[in-house]
């Protein structure tokens, strides 16, 4: 248990990086455990050229599921949508760096979760306004 | 916070030091019911001693019977994340509640609405809604499973939901066989059509953590006995939907939903099953404190998580030797994978060995486990097993050992290997 609290993931739990709210991000979602509550809201700004240039999350539950957000957000500030998208579950996981039993494999993964349905959502969107729907 | 002590913790439990014919009592019966901590047995007697009187009056133990009541919503309002104590109704058991609430709920109701229930369900959250149904003039329509691992067909769903329906009836873990629904998603599709969501929490609340907010739920209800309780239930409605409900009650009471002389002392005994669970997450769990969860929640949480991850790693060691043995089925998920969707029940049938005569088997060596429907009659009907008696029901909680686990696989083998050398003597 003890390598579970490897201080990294305390320190990001603590002090999460990326912690707040965009003023006008051009993807938002709010991911959450459907069985225990953990919730991450993420909000990401993008730019003309596809770069996520702001990144900020809010959200509350246990160690694994906040410093994951925290960890993650790090990673793709700056990054190409393109590579974002390549981001996969090992990656999540190797970047907490400590084994995660199957059943707190959702808590490592909302963040993950959280940041796919945000940009899926803002892909539905931008079709839907080039539809002339929105 | 330290690693997880089963053995310390089983020291809380008088019951578990029971022998019989001089060998320690297993106990895989927990999906029945579940032992007390000293600490339940202790607030029963204190109520008693301290407390006992009608609630509502103006003198101590009046006083302090209110109080008791208050406190132990409070508590059962943050084991289950509810927005507030109020939110929390106490009854004889989940099937009585269900019962009375049924009959508010359908005076809101029209003839030909329809009410969804599901094959997985216990019958105490089908058949309140079957009678009402017969009463009102209303049509129950059932989601059917995938029967190869015993989850709900969420097509089956989708197919059954209409604007005419109003409620579903959902259990969010089978008793039977163990499969965790997903019940976000389902009480959202109930919701895009207009229907609240009536969830039974009974199986799953020993397992892991619960939020009736994320999960979108209008109603939940649990028992306390099946979390290291006294036999007590209680309901969560949401407090708008509570709101609106007509309450069938004694006029004045001045509560609209629990009715008659509560089980005070069992309210006693629940508050202290919550405090305890709050002592094992202060010990063995991580307590976000400093992530906006106050305190008792958090610890709940924390507990929660910390018996999760425990029961998982005895469920993977039960189901991967389960399945090692000649002629022992496992009914429902057994892929060590989908661990995490499934609470640590195990339903299973011995070839040539009927579900009753394998629990005497075992009970004579001191193990108990249940056999049987667990009246999942649905369920049981829909697998096959209903002619043959059902399923054996092992039933993995937070004080089961590993080493009681062995002990339960080699009895199992036993049985089967006896069977093997009758057919094989035939
Ligand atoms: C899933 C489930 N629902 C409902 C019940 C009935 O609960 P109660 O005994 O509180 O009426 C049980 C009891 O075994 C159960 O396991």
């Amino acid at each position: 248990m003890d390598d579970l609290y490897r201080d990294e993931i305390l320190e990001h739990y603590r002090h999460p990086h990326n912690f707040g709210t965009l003023p006008e991000p051009d993807a938002v979602y709010e991911g959450a455990n459907p069985l225990c509550g953990d919730r991450i809201t993420l909000m990401l700004g993008i730019s003309e050229a596809g770069v996520v240039d702001e990144v900020a999350f809010t959200g509350r539950g246990c160690a694994i599921s906040q410093a994951s957000a925290s960890m993650l957000t790090d990673s793709i500030r700056g990054k190409p949508l393109g590579e974002i998208a390549k981001l996969g579950r090992q990656d999540v996981l190797d970047e907490l760096g400590i084994e995660i039993s199957p059943a707190r494999l959702k808590c490592a993964l909302l963040s993950l979760d959280t940041l796919r349905r945000a940009l899926e959502d803002r892909i539905a969107w931008q079709a839907s306004t080039e539809d002339g729907v929105a | 916070m330290t690693d997880y002590d089963v053995e310390a913790l089983r020291a809380e439990f008088p019951a578990l030091a029971l022998e019989q014919h001089g060998r320690p009592a297993a106990y895989f019966d927990g999906p029945g019911g579940t032992q007390v901590s000293q600490r339940v047995i202790d607030a029963v007697t204190r109520y008693y001693l301290t407390s006992n009187a009608n609630d509502g009056g103006a003198f101590l133990t009046s006083e302090r019977s209110d109080a008791v009541v208050a406190e132990a919503r409070g508590a059962v309002a943050d084991l289950l994340g509810a927005a507030s104590p109020d939110e929390i109704k106490f009854g004889y058991n989940m099937t009585t509640l269900t019962f009375h609430i049924s009959r508010s709920i359908g005076a809101t109701l029209a003839p030909r609405d329809e009410i969804v229930v599901t094959t997985l369900d216990h019958e105490a959250n089908v058949s309140p809604w079957r009678r009402l149904a017969d009463d009102r003039g209303l049509v129950v329509r059932t989601v059917d499973i995938h029967p190869d691992d015993a989850t709900l067909d969420l097509d089956s769903l989708d197919a059954v939901l209409g604007p005419r329906t109003k409620l579903v009836a959902v259990g969010l873990a089978s008793n039977s066989v163990g499969t965790i629904n997903p019940v976000r998603e389902i009480a959202a599709r109930a919701r895009a059509v207009g229907a609240l969501t009536y969830v039974d929490a009974v199986h799953y609340v020993p397992h892991g953590p619960v939020d009736v907010r994320a999960l979108g739920a209008d109603f939940l209800v649990t028992s306390a006995y099946k979390w290291f309780g006294p036999h007590l239930g209680a309901l969560y409605g949401r407090a708008d939907v509570l709101d609106a409900l007509p309450a069938y009650k004694v006029r004045p009471a001045h509560d609209r939903f629990q009715t008659g002389t509560q089980n005070f002392e069992g309210i006693a005994g629940t508050l202290a099953a919550v405090d305890y669970l709050r002592s094992v997450g202060r010990r063995y769990g991580e307590v976000a404190a400093d992530a906006g969860e106050g305190g008792r929640r958090a610890e709940i949480l924390a507990a929660m998580r910390a018996i999760q991850d425990y029961e998982l790693t005895l469920a993977a060691r039960l189901i991967r030797g389960l399945t090692a043995i000649r002629g022992v089925r496992v009914h429902g998920m057994a892929e060590p994978s989908r661990l995490a969707e499934r609470t640590p029940t195990v339903a299973v049938t011995i070839d040539g060995v009927s579900p009753r005569e394998a629990a005497q088997a075992l009970g004579r060596q001191g193990i108990f486990a249940w056999d049987g429907d667990f009246y999942a009659r649905a369920l049981i009907e829909r697998l096959g097993l209903y002619e043959t008696g059902g399923v054996l029901r092992l039933g993995i909680v937070h004080y089961n050992t590993a080493a009681e686990v062995d002990r339960l696989l080699e009895a199992l083998e036993g049985i089967a290997a006896d069977r093997g050398a009758r057919v094989a003597a035939g």
